[in-house]
């Protein structure tokens, strides 16, 4: 099986195949023979050319979390009929136009701006308060503040779009 | 000595007094937030009871609900641990007028040492050097920039309820002073129940060096060496050492006589910490004192031998310390990482969520503190430390390379964290060298370089994980087993106690 695979931005062309003794496995035209135990857990004990390994790791589909040696790098498989992973956010339209996202749960304590102010690259927009820090929420380029989807003292989830600019 | 005692904290502190209290045959009361229902400390104490909603300021930090608990409870004494209402003089009081102890010092002693200002005026009365700043606490705009215009920026605002980071700014000119000023009392009256302010004048270059202390009702008042706690983020500590290497015996037998002093002259009680700002040129300036145990105590336990919180107890039952100041032994060295649920790379903002993996180091010499288990939720409410992770060896250098080990044992999956972040300052050339200042986590670090085998590991991994069966599956069981573990050493504690 050919694949590319992608760990922590960088691209690997992958071959594997099972063989009577593990499996076998090509990086980039590296060999490695690997005799593969599935412990309990998500553990996989590991031999690569006899070399011991411990791998935990947690699978999403085509996407997987892999902790080896205490680091943990994240692996996706790329669809091989695209050969693309999907990454439509860096590609829309010619305005550059971004939208703040709240980093994590918390609190919005207050704006530092508002509607139709311009804004400078790295200014601070939004405070947002979690685990008792107040956190600020800083511009990634320049722009005008087309509109704030939240309000003061409103609890916010990851992810949650707070504010427009562009 | 009590029978029964209530820990007025949550996780892994919670935690670590209640394994005093077992080995000392101490039943354990809980309290618990909405929120910590299925926290570790509620699982490890024999009786749990809910004092309210998530947020701190409805329950942990809810003094009425937290002593009617006490009264349910029957327990004799409170701990209360660190943060929370542990350095609140009106909460010690209560306790006092509800017949419970509360296992500190008096609330006289910390209303005058958990108060900055007035801890300050004792420690220049008694000689010890103190840094240049306001003498009061304030809460007026105009009369914090009058201040600052006496004393020179940089400066610091602090609260002066305050501790463990929370409500600390540094001020380099005016034209920042009106936001800092607002935020700050923002943070402190949301952590503390109190927003007023402390300046004082901001060392860019300095070590902060903390001494542990010991005193009984007895007039023992002994000290266990310092700690180095120079390693730090957003003004919290990151990595904590015992002893300290840039303190020789000359500096060491000052700092600790001065702790000494300021711990006698007040009539202190209990553990406390006394912290201190040392320049380049080993000249000290009392910080502040801490009226309860703190997050890195385990460093000193590691290298005295010595159970704070054991001695805590002893104290605040009226009894004689176990230990005289000629019994206290430096032997090797300890170092403690703090494993924060947050991103490093994007200005230690923490990060929330589900632990979905967790493995902590075992091993020689090896110690960890945690209140954490796989499937538990890291809560925004309160602070995002996972785990302390606590190395003792003869050496600083064994005790680093004991520490590197541990980490990379370590695995923590489904919440951000700064493990890499330890590894890279563990194998930083100046902090390997000991020349280390409070600004030291201020420049990038190079990361802990990862050998290039790694990712095609990852690969072979997923590829291993691809080709085997049902993984999913197997991790519920494995979970299972771990609560039944838990269990099973619960039932032998009551088993031997009846």
């Amino acid at each position: 099986m050919k694949r590319e695979v992608q760990v922590d931005k960088r691209t690997y062309q992958v071959e594997y195949e099972k063989t009577a003794g593990g499996i076998r496995v090509w990086v980039d035209g590296r060999s490695y023979q690997a005799d593969a135990s599935a412990l309990s857990g998500g553990f996989y004990s590991i031999l690569v050319n006899n070399r011991s390994y411990d791998a935990f790791v947690s699978r999403d589909k085509e996407s997987f979390a892999v902790v080896v040696t205490g680091k943990i790098m994240d692996v996706d498989f790329f669809d091989p009929r695209s050969r693309q992973p999907s990454d439509e956010s860096k590609r829309s339209g010619g305005v550059s136009r971004q939208t703040i996202c709240a980093p994590m749960a918390g609190r919005i304590v207050r704006f530092q701006v508002g509607a139709g102010d311009l804004v400078q690259d790295g200014q601070g927009l939004i405070v947002l308060e979690a685990m008792k820090m107040e956190n600020e929420l800083k511009s990634q380029g320049i722009g005008q503040v087309r509109e704030i989807l939240v309000a003061e003292n409103d609890v916010v989830v990851p992810g949650q779009h707070l504010m427009v600019i562009e | 000595m009590f029978s029964k005692i209530l820990i007025a904290n949550r996780g892994e502190i919670a935690i670590r007094i209640m394994r005093t209290c077992r080995e000392m045959g101490i039943a354990t009361v809980a309290v618990f937030s909405e929120a910590d229902r299925k926290s570790q400390h509620v699982r490890y104490a024999d009786e749990a009871y809910c004092i309210g909603p998530a947020p701190a300021i409805e329950s942990y930090l809810d003094g009425e609900a937290i002593l009617e608990a006490g009264r349910r409870s029957g327990a004799h004494a409170i701990h209360p641990g660190y943060g929370f209402l542990s350095e609140n003089s009106n909460f010690a009081g209560k306790c006092r007028q509800a017949d419970l102890v509360f296992i500190g010092p008096s609330p006289e002693v910390i209303e005058q040492m958990g108060n900055k200002t007035v801890a300050r005026k004792t420690m220049m009365e008694s000689g010890v050097p103190v840094i240049p700043g306001a003498t009061e606490a304030l809460e007026d705009l105009e009369a914090v920039r009058r201040v600052c215009a006496e004393i020179g920026y940089p400066v610091m605002l602090k609260a002066a309820a305050g501790g463990g980071g929370k409500g600390m700014r540094i001020v380099t000119n005016e034209n920042d002073l009106q936001d800092a000023f607002s935020a700050v009392r923002r943070e402190s009256y949301a952590s503390f129940a109190d927003s007023r302010i402390l300046v004082e004048r901001y060392f860019p270059v300095a070590r902060h060096i903390e001494v542990q202390i010991l005193a009984d009702g007895h007039g023992n008042v002994i000290h266990l060496f310092e700690r180095e706690c120079s390693i730090q983020r957003r003004y919290q500590k990151v990595i904590e050492e015992c002893p300290s290497v840039f303190v020789d015996d000359e500096l060491r037998d000052k700092l600790t006589t001065a702790a000494v002093q300021a711990a006698t002259v007040v009539g202190y009680t209990g553990a406390g910490t006394v912290e201190f700002l040392v320049d380049a040129a080993k000249n000290f300036y009392f910080l502040e004192m801490n009226t309860r145990i703190q997050v890195e105590h385990p460093v000193t336990e590691l290298v005295t031998g010595i159970d704070l919180v054991r001695e805590q107890l002893l104290a605040a039952a009226g009894e004689r310390l176990s230990v005289a100041q000629s019994d206290v032994r430096r032997n090797g060295w300890a170092m403690e990482c703090r494993i924060y649920a947050e991103d490093p790379g994007n200005d230690y903002m923490p990060a929330p969520g589900q632990i979905r993996k967790v493995v902590f180091p075992e091993g020689p010499g090896v110690r960890v503190d945690s209140g954490v288990y796989e499937g538990w939720e890291v809560s925004l409410h309160y602070d995002p430390m996972i785990a302390k992770i606590s190395v003792w060896a003869r050496t600083r250098e064994e005790a680093r390379c004991r520490m590197l080990r541990a980490l990379d044992e370590c695995i923590i999956y489904g919440v951000k964290t700064n493990l890499d972040l330890q590894r890279a300052i563990l194998t930083d050339e100046t902090f390997i060298s000991g020349k280390i200042d409070t600004r030291f986590l201020d420049r990038r670090l190079v990361p802990h370089p990862a050998p290039d085998i790694l990712a095609d590991l990852a690969i072979i991994a997923s590829v291993c994980s691809t080709l085997s069966s049902s993984p999913a599956r197997e991790e519920r069981v494995a979970t299972e087993e771990t609560g039944l573990w838990r269990m099973a050493s619960k039932y032998q504690f009551w088993a031997t106690r009846f």
